[in-house]
């Protein structure tokens, strides 16, 4: 059986989906996120998170079907009730992803998005959740995808 | 308990999926060239799959994610 320990649970917001739809190779980026959902040690098919209300404001540039495939589409948790901009949510929300296995989670957003949550008060300080955007979260995407290739070529 | 049928889109590792109709009696095949066709697939192959969930769980059809399989997926 195909299964990685990836060294991050992955974390989007919509603009992230909104950004990598307008990008030179997205589908194969896309391919790249449900195989890394479907094959991780930790947390198969629960690997790769997006909230819904995120998700609900993807779902004219991406079609929930494929989206769902490469993120797991979460209700919002109760914990998130209390605050109320988007970016603190999200970046709560990735903090607590922490406290499992493998404790360290990346939150993808879009280049232009990525100061906003890095000056956000709820984000000083903190060091297992790291905001990844651009170029730079498609290089993690790709190693993690390098990681489950040499997975699977070890098991066929 | 109804008998109402619900359609949708799974998506699951080869080896998982084999696994899972292997260990659960209540997973069925449409078409047992489906299931033929899964178990040709190389370990850590990415499938499509179509279910109908009703009194079981039927197998409809499997596709290979890919590139091309996911041409259509932005709008």
């Amino acid at each position: 059986m195909v299964s990685v320990s990836y060294s991050h649970r992955l974390l989007c917001d919509a603009d992230f989906i909104l950004w990598l739809s307008t990008q030179q190779g997205k589908e194969t980026i896309l391919s790249y996120l449900m195989h890394i959902k479907s094959s991780s040690e930790y947390c198969k098919r629960e690997h790769n998170l997006i909230l819904k209300k995120e998700a609900e404001l993807c779902k004219d540039k991406l079609d929930s079907k494929y989206l769902g495939g490469a993120f797991k589409v979460i209700e919002e948790p109760e914990l998130l009730d209390k605050y109320e901009e988007k970016i603190t949510k999200n970046i709560i929300f990735g903090i607590n992803l922490t406290d499992d296995p493998p404790f360290k989670c990346y939150l993808f957003t879009s280049p232009e998005k990525q100061r906003e949550y890095e000056s956000n008060k709820h984000y000083q300080g903190i060091t297992n959740l790291q905001i990844v955007s651009g170029e730079k979260a498609i290089n993690v995407i790709k190693g993690f995808f390098s990681a489950f290739n040499s997975a699977r070529e070890t098991e066929r | 308990m109804t008998n109402e049928e619900t359609f949708f889109t799974d998506f699951e590792l080869k080896e998982d999926l084999v696994e899972s109709y292997n260990e659960n009696s209540d997973i069925k095949f449409d078409d047992l060239n489906v299931k033929k066709k899964i178990e040709a697939f190389p370990i850590g192959t990415l499938l499509e799959i179509e279910k109908k969930i009703g009194s079981s769980i039927t197998i409809l059809s499997v596709k290979e994610v890919n590139e091309k399989l996911l041409a259509s997926a932005f709008k």
